[in-house]
């Protein structure tokens, strides 16, 4: 999958050229998943707000209001928050109307899901922090889609290297994180 | 993979159970390892970029800008339908 800039984006969208959709989807969808569990809004589908965010800011594009001052990324990122708050408010409003019974089933569900979901997201950042700087330095740009080549570049090795590196480092964390040592806890 | 089966479905011999008892654990065990491995890159991923979006959302105040976005699209009641079909990725 090639590589867009925010500009090629916004262009593409104006032409209604599907191709960029993926790009953006395969790109983006982890950092609106991640918001929708911050944001407690796991009543939301990531696909179905990225779909609403999406049609948000091409109808911006349409009528000309739309001037990249920033990421795409970042457009999106805050597009999808006043989303997500908006459908918040309106699920409370909603939850005032309910009976005491169907308020305890409401807070029944899939408890133990969120519970070991939390863990692990708690897990993971946790043991993150404890590797070593260069691998966190790796994974992060790895994380962030730099080119392996780009990585090597900025950390003065070679590509060979910084493959192996990070292959390393992502092992440690997996094992880390399977193991727990520290005996992290849910909140 | 015959006698996974039968294993499962209880007409499997005894003796050979322990051999497949481990065979299925380790299975079990490399299945979580994949599941959380790719967990992992998708959960860092999405946090470093919220974190990156967060940070330029409030230098730039794209925080004010997206909330106009939004309230314009509930007030003018956009047709989602055509524009779904330009919005299909998989």
């Amino acid at each position: 999958m090639s590589d867009y800039t925010d500009q090629e984006i916004v262009d593409s969208l104006k032409n209604r050229e599907n191709h960029v959709v993926a790009f953006i989807a395969k790109r983006f969808m982890p950092m609106i998943s991640y918001l929708i569990k911050e944001l407690r809004a796991d009543f939301l589908e990531a696909d179905d707000l990225f779909q609403d965010a999406l049609m948000i800011i091409i109808k911006k594009i349409d009528s000309g209001e739309f001037i990249l001052t920033a990421k795409f990324s970042t457009y999106l990122y805050a597009v999808c928050k006043h989303l997500i708050e908006y459908h918040l408010k309106r699920r409370d409003v909603q939850i005032r109307y309910l009976t005491v019974q169907d308020k305890e089933k409401y807070q029944e569900e899939d408890f133990s899901e969120v519970y070991d979901e939390n863990l692990n997201h708690k897990l993971y950042q946790y043991y993150f922090n404890k590797l070593g700087m260069n691998c966190q330095e790796v994974l992060k740009m790895y994380w962030l889609d730099v080119p392996m080549k780009e990585i090597a570049d900025k950390l003065g090795s070679t590509e060979g290297f910084i493959r192996k590196k990070k292959h390393e480092c992502k092992k440690k964390l997996l094992e880390l994180v399977l193991l727990n040592p520290d005996k992290v806890k849910s909140d | 993979m015959k006698k996974i089966k039968n294993y499962m479905n209880g007409t499997l011999n005894v003796p050979a159970l322990p051999k497949l008892e481990r065979k299925l654990k380790y299975n079990q065990m490399f299945k979580r390892k994949v599941f959380i491995c790719n967990e992992i890159d998708m959960f860092m991923k999405g946090a470093l970029l919220a974190a990156e979006a967060e940070i330029e959302m409030n230098l730039k105040r794209i925080d004010l800008v997206a909330a106009g976005f939004v309230n314009d699209y509930f007030k003018q009641n956009i047709k989602k339908e055509p524009y779904r079909k330009y919005l299909s990725w998989s």
